[in-house]
């Protein structure tokens, strides 16, 4: 018997031991499960493809600075910051919010359009509520000039009549 | 013992580096001397060697932690509005200072200290700005990998508790939860290795929603310890998406020279 009992604790621990490793499992969800193991490196990798010549330009050219590679190949720093470790800095650069591109537009027409159009570098987003800004604008100054020659010609002709 | 004693301390002591020569130097004097005859040696060998191994195990495991590492860097970030900002220069870091410093070339030469919270911009020997600084140093990648922690990447340290685990083809992933104070930002972190290598780290937030996410890759084995060369990180913010890669080459451990270049008045 009690050389039985030794041949089967053994046994009996290893069960206990798996027992409590599968109750330490918590599933994943299959969307959580696939951000992990289904997750596409190119993701990252194709954001970067449009500086790969400038990062070839760096790494060949030991000493380059920012200010060299402007005189050597300007064309390489298109939308490329000079700064340094931007990455790791908690103050973000001002852009404008949608519905401040859409009061930029209303308020300054054409040119506030411009402003958003560089200081967003281009975004669609703000673009777009920019221009939708200024055309409401616009509509709101002819249908109020249209409103105005209406009103001010019914009363000359109410006047007349 | 007084050897094994030695190595304890010299795991647990500020002056490692110095502790470790004095057991090597205490070892080699016990294996070579000239004076004693060979039958002594002989009687002794035996228990030497066992002693040798034992020492030599402790120090093998001893050999995994380091305290300071330089590297030629490379970073390449993407931000949200679709701007890239490339730099490249030098790495240094001493887990004893607790300073990250980088030594750029490119876009200028300037060198960044991150000390705390605060990030440090030198231009010259000037302060050029300080602003406040995301990579917190004894939480950074940097010092897990000089502690030998990079497998929970320090989350046990932060108070995350680990609830479990799952396997899916060649990855084990492992669920961290959060302490609660950080439960409304963060619901979970998925920590996934790869042939017993750190590959992602993985943050969820409340809403299931993956918010940030860091692989690892390419390790290189340098002075007995894996460090990855690539590093990828994606940030996913309401405003867009940050992406950056981080190229880490020619990495040197435990540089004894050149300790001013792992320190940097502020």
């Amino acid at each position: 018997m009690k050389k039985l009992l030794i041949q089967y604790i053994p046994v009996l621990l290893t069960m206990v031991v798996f027992t409590f490793n599968s109750s330490a499992n918590t599933s994943l969800s299959t969307s959580e499960m696939s951000s992990v193991a289904g997750f596409d490196e190119a993701e990252i990798y194709n954001a970067f493809t449009e500086i790969d010549d400038l990062v070839n330009y760096v790494s060949v050219n030991q000493e380059a600075s920012f200010a060299e590679v402007l005189i050597e190949n300007s064309s390489l720093l298109l939308r490329i910051d000079d700064e340094s470790a931007v990455a790791f800095k908690n103050d973000d650069k001002f852009t404008f919010t949608p519905g401040l591109a859409y009061f930029s537009g209303c308020v300054f027409g054409p040119l506030g359009i411009v402003l958003v159009a560089i200081v967003n570098n281009g975004d669609e987003k703000g673009l777009r509520s920019a221009i939708w800004g200024f055309v409401t604008s616009g509509c709101v100054t002819v249908s109020s000039v249209v409103i105005f020659y209406v009103f001010f010609f019914s009363y000359y002709s109410f006047l007349y009549w | 013992m007084f050897f094994s004693f030695l190595i304890i301390l010299s795991s647990i002591g500020k002056c490692q580096n110095i502790l470790n020569e004095i057991v090597l130097i205490q070892l080699s004097c016990y294996f070579y001397r000239p004076s004693v005859g060979k039958t002594y040696y002989y009687a002794m060998s035996k228990k030497g060697l066992l002693l040798f191994l034992f020492l030599s195990v402790g120090l093998f495991g001893y050999s995994q932690f380091a305290y300071r590492m330089q590297a030629d860097i490379l970073t390449k970030t993407r931000l949200p509005d679709s701007t890239f900002q490339v730099s490249k220069g030098k790495l240094f870091y001493d887990q004893n200072n607790k300073k990250i410093i980088f030594d750029f070339t490119f876009p200028q030469k300037e060198k960044i200290v991150l000390f705390d919270t605060i990030m440090y911009a030198f231009r010259g020997d000037t302060l050029y700005s300080k602003s406040l600084n995301l990579l917190i140093p004894d939480q950074s990648l940097f010092h897990f990998i000089l502690k030998g922690k990079m497998a929970n990447y320090g989350l046990d340290q932060a108070n995350f508790e680990m609830k479990g685990f799952e396997k899916k083809n060649d990855m084990v992933i492992t669920t961290w939860i959060p302490p609660d104070f950080l439960k409304k930002m963060i619901s979970k972190v998925l920590v996934a290795t790869k042939n017993k290598l750190l590959y992602s780290v993985t943050m969820i937030d409340a809403n299931g929603k993956v918010i940030s996410r860091q692989i690892l890759k390419n390790y290189k084995l340098i002075q007995g310890i894996d460090i990855p060369s690539e590093i990828l990180i994606a940030t996913y913010l309401d405003k867009g998406n940050i992406y950056q890669i981080i190229n880490m080459d020619n990495v040197v451990l435990n540089e004894p020279k050149n300790s001013e270049k792992y320190d940097y008045d502020l």
